[in-house]
């Protein structure tokens, strides 16, 4: 690569707005403004979407892990241990929707233990092979709106029922 | 103005702390059904097609200097159960491009599968659907290209055929300009007709894990869709957007209040990619949509960031930023240059306090007259974000180039 085409690409990188072009006839959109709240997607209360059962009743969390006890880290920084044998500490990625505290756990039909918040949303740990090597795993499970089929849907139209309208589109 | 912030630009010192975007391929993604993509009774990988046609160098490894991998951190995608209190399971997966037949996923090994995800407890005897973000130690590094991410479906429970019972993932669906039902499809422009079949989402049949076939794409083009599946990686993120007023595919429309996609828009692989600038299919109301390019990065909230148009990539092909900034690089500059810089027309705008910078053309009646008579014609974008607090050189990340097909 010459010298010259380098700094042409520096120069249209790192000093591109003093030359700002016009392209077509027309000035660019304004500058973006603030973005609002983050608004989460209209979605079935938890308790309608898990009828709760005496088994799956969410017990009291438990107090927060001791020093060295591996942990999940949280978006608002808090932790608690981690969980289904995961020996090692797990920074979360966060779902769609905001994070909310803790209000119990619930035991799934695997065998895996879940932390329930106050939201609906599901998370946990667990030992997850990537490529046939067990891997420490953050899981984050938010309830949404179940959709039909398609095949569903037109027919429900056919019928007169109506097919559900609910994409989950505002995320 | 601009000359101060780039002075400042070039004085500060500091490396930004790497932060987890979502890559913005599903701002603005309405979903129209659950679907298994074709594979309705056979255990089955489900796959996004992220296409070098349209994205490029848009998920790279931040810690090669060569600009020559890509990786991503977590994943979210929609599963659904048909029956609540039946036990399922998924995986996610991922594959690069067969190395003899373009545009199809290697059947030799996958790029990476994890193993089953099971799906929480659940009491209803109904369907039941979970928003799932994965997030793996590691997903491995792989080289640049093609990519077809998405999830593993497993047969449903014994005796069971789907959508009986088992598990599927929601999807949104093109819409044809025949289709009268209610569901939220999306209409494309006309240019969508040149879209190659296997640009879209495909099946690909495994057994325990282990590919047994070819991918199979729609045969016809009411069958595209795309899954509604998120990214995650530590880079900045840059896709083109469309406004549309289309009132079958709100999530389309200006406006609203989606954080993602702040000025409304869609960012999805239909009118995403393919807008309608001139009401091709003769619409009520007329199309006339806006197009633009979306710039994410968490890691700068309120930072410059140039928009950089053009009618091409790169004439010395993508090359990694640090290197061409010379000297004048400091830490924590990634990305790669992927767009014709040497004609692009170029934007300044700021991101919000998120990171985030949606910007609109604005076109004119003129203009879009203008781009139809050249149709088709590729539209190319990419981003540049600046770390105003840097120190030691000028911190700049590129977004991927995205390509808007006009």
């Amino acid at each position: 690569m010459s010298q010259s085409t380098a700094i042409a690409a520096l120069g249209l990188v790192a000093v591109a707005g003093i030359g700002a072009w016009c392209w077509f006839d027309r000035e660019p959109a304004p500058v973006t403004p603030a973005a609002p709240a983050v608004v989460a997607p209209t979605e079935p209360k938890p308790s309608a979407l898990l009828p709760v059962q005496a088994d799956l009743q969410p017990k009291v969390a438990e107090a927060k892990p001791a020093a060295k006890e591996p942990a999940i880290r949280f978006p608002d920084g808090s932790t608690m241990p981690a969980l289904n044998g995961v020996k090692s500490d797990v920074v979360i990625q966060w779902g769609t929707r905001p994070f909310t505290k803790i209000i119990g756990t619930e035991d799934g039909p695997n065998g895996w233990k879940w932390y329930v918040h106050e939201n609906g949303t599901r998370s946990t740990t667990a030992m997850i092979d990537m490529n046939g090597v067990p891997s420490p795993t953050g899981l984050v499970a938010e309830p949404t709106t179940a959709l039909p089929t398609r095949m569903e849907f037109e027919e429900g139209l056919k019928n007169g029922a109506g097919g559900s309208a609910g994409g989950s589109g505002k995320k | 103005m601009k000359a101060h912030l780039l002075i400042v630009a070039a004085a500060a010192f500091a490396v930004a702390a790497q932060a987890q975007n979502v890559l913005g391929f599903t701002a603005g993604q309405n979903t129209s059904y659950t679907d298994r993509l074709g594979a309705n009774n056979l255990e089955a990988d489900g796959l996004n097609h992220y296409d070098t046609r349209d994205y490029m160098d848009w998920m790279l490894d931040p810690t090669d200097p060569t600009g020559a991998t890509m990786k991503f951190t977590s994943l979210q995608v929609i599963v659904q159960d048909q029956i609540g209190t039946t036990a399922d399971s998924f995986t996610i997966v991922g594959y690069t491009e067969d190395p003899t037949t373009p545009d199809y996923p290697s059947q030799t090994a996958a790029w990476f599968r994890s193993g089953a995800i099971a799906l929480p407890a659940s009491t209803a005897t109904g369907a039941v659907a979970w928003i799932y973000t994965v997030t793996p130690a590691a997903i491995p590094a792989a080289p640049k290209g093609d990519a077809w991410i998405g999830v593993g479906m497993f047969l449903g429970p014994v005796g069971t055929t789907w959508p009986t019972d088992g598990l599927s993932t929601h999807c949104t669906f093109d819409k044809d300009t025949t289709y009268t039902g209610t569901a939220l499809r999306d209409l494309a422009g006309a240019q969508i007709a040149n879209m190659p079949l296997s640009n879209t989402a495909c099946w690909l049949p495994v057994t325990a894990g282990v590919p047994t076939g070819p991918a199979t794409y729609p045969t016809s083009a009411s069958g595209r869709r795309q899954i509604w599946l998120a990214l995650n990686a530590p880079v900045a993120s840059g896709v083109p957007v469309t406004q549309t007023n289309q009132a079958s595919y709100p999530s389309s429309n200006a406006g609203g209040a989606n954080a993602l996609v702040p000025l409304g828009g869609t960012t999805n692989m239909f009118s995403g990619l393919y807008p309608d600038l001139n009401d091709n299919h003769a619409q009520t109301p007329a199309r006339a949509d806006e197009i633009g390019f979306l710039v994410n990065d968490a890691s700068l909230p309120n930072a410059p960031v140039f928009v950089l148009i053009a009618f091409g990539g790169s004439p010395i092909g993508s090359t990694p930023l640090a290197p061409l900034m010379a000297g004048l690089s400091g830490p924590g500059t990634k990305g790669n240059v992927c767009i014709d810089f040497t004609s692009a027309a170029t934007f300044l705008g700021f991101s919000n306090g998120t990171g985030v910078y949606q910007h609109m053309l604005a076109l004119s009646p003129a203009t879009r007259l203008a781009l139809t008579g050249f149709s088709p014609i590729d539209v190319w974008y990419q981003g540049f974000m600046l770390n105003t607090a840097a120190v030691g050189g000028i911190e700049a990340h590129a977004t991927g180039c995205g390509i808007q097909h006009l």
